[in-house]
């Protein structure tokens, strides 16, 4: 078997990977102070098992995997990530659907309502941002999130799909008040 | 199209991708002025959170971990 330490560079990995790790952390925890952290912890854990690397993927993968589940297992230590079953959305009705009325958003640019977007997606509680960017950003299959996550397929898809619709409120919300 | 059944439409313009929406949400989010709003929407949604921004990495993460691993245990 080849030794792991020998044959993974691991300056080399830092230098390739520490953007990637570090964005991570500031996705996940919101402040740079904790990515930072969080993205030590993960390249001190890298290191220790570097044995457990087995070179069936790329290296970077590897770490991205495990700087993941380290970062999702500090959310859910701190309570910031308490996922339960979401009650079905179906009986909701929409209240400001209103057909005919001027679209508050036609002035603005598609740039523009995804800067919105962003700030609002920055204010919303992690049980709702991180299931989004999850899927979003880090493009990751619904099966591949849930289980990270430790719930069912269908309870991520409620979260995702609550997500969308508090964004997309507040955005209309924001439109209506403060054209 | 009574409310109910817009925010019906409007519910599965979030939930599903569009090009996996069912006839009448796809005619809805097409032909229908409240449809297309939800749509353009959904789709600001999903690409402002696939384009969040990178930032650049501290100088010091370096020391953080570099400078660890070379200290003697």
């Amino acid at each position: 078997m080849v030794d792991s330490r020998e044959s993974v560079d691991f300056e080399e990995l830092f230098e390739s990977t520490q953007s990637m790790i570090f964005n991570l952390g500031m996705r996940l925890f919101r402040n740079e102070e904790d990515a930072l952290d969080f993205a030590q912890d993960a390249y001190m854990r890298a290191y220790d098992r570097l044995d457990s690397f087995r070179g069936e993927s790329r290296a970077s993968t590897w770490l991205y995997s495990l700087a993941l589940n380290l970062g999702l297992n500090r959310l859910k230590k701190a309570k910031r990530l308490k996922l339960k079953e979401l009650p079905e959305d179906e009986s909701w009705t929409i209240d400001d659907l209103e057909g005919d009325a001027e679209d508050p958003l036609e002035q603005l640019s598609d740039a523009e309502m995804e800067a919105i977007i962003r700030e609002e997606l920055n204010e919303l509680s992690d049980v709702y941002r991180i299931p989004l960017i999850l899927f979003y950003f880090e493009r990751l299959a619904y099966r591949d999130i849930a289980e990270r996550l430790g719930i069912k397929e269908g309870t991520l898809k409620s979260y995702i799909h609550r997500a969308k619709m508090i964004l997309r409120e507040r955005l209309l919300r924001r439109e209506i008040e403060e054209p | 199209m009574n409310k109910n059944e817009q925010s019906k439409l409007v519910r599965e313009i979030y939930a599903r991708d569009a090009a996996d929406l069912s006839p009448a949400a796809a005619k809805f989010a097409e032909s229908h002025a409240v449809g297309r709003r939800e749509r353009r929407i959904a789709g600001s949604i999903a690409t402002g959170v696939a384009d969040l921004p990178r930032l650049s990495v501290p100088a010091r993460l370096r020391a953080m971990v570099l400078d660890r691993l070379r200290r003697p245990a």
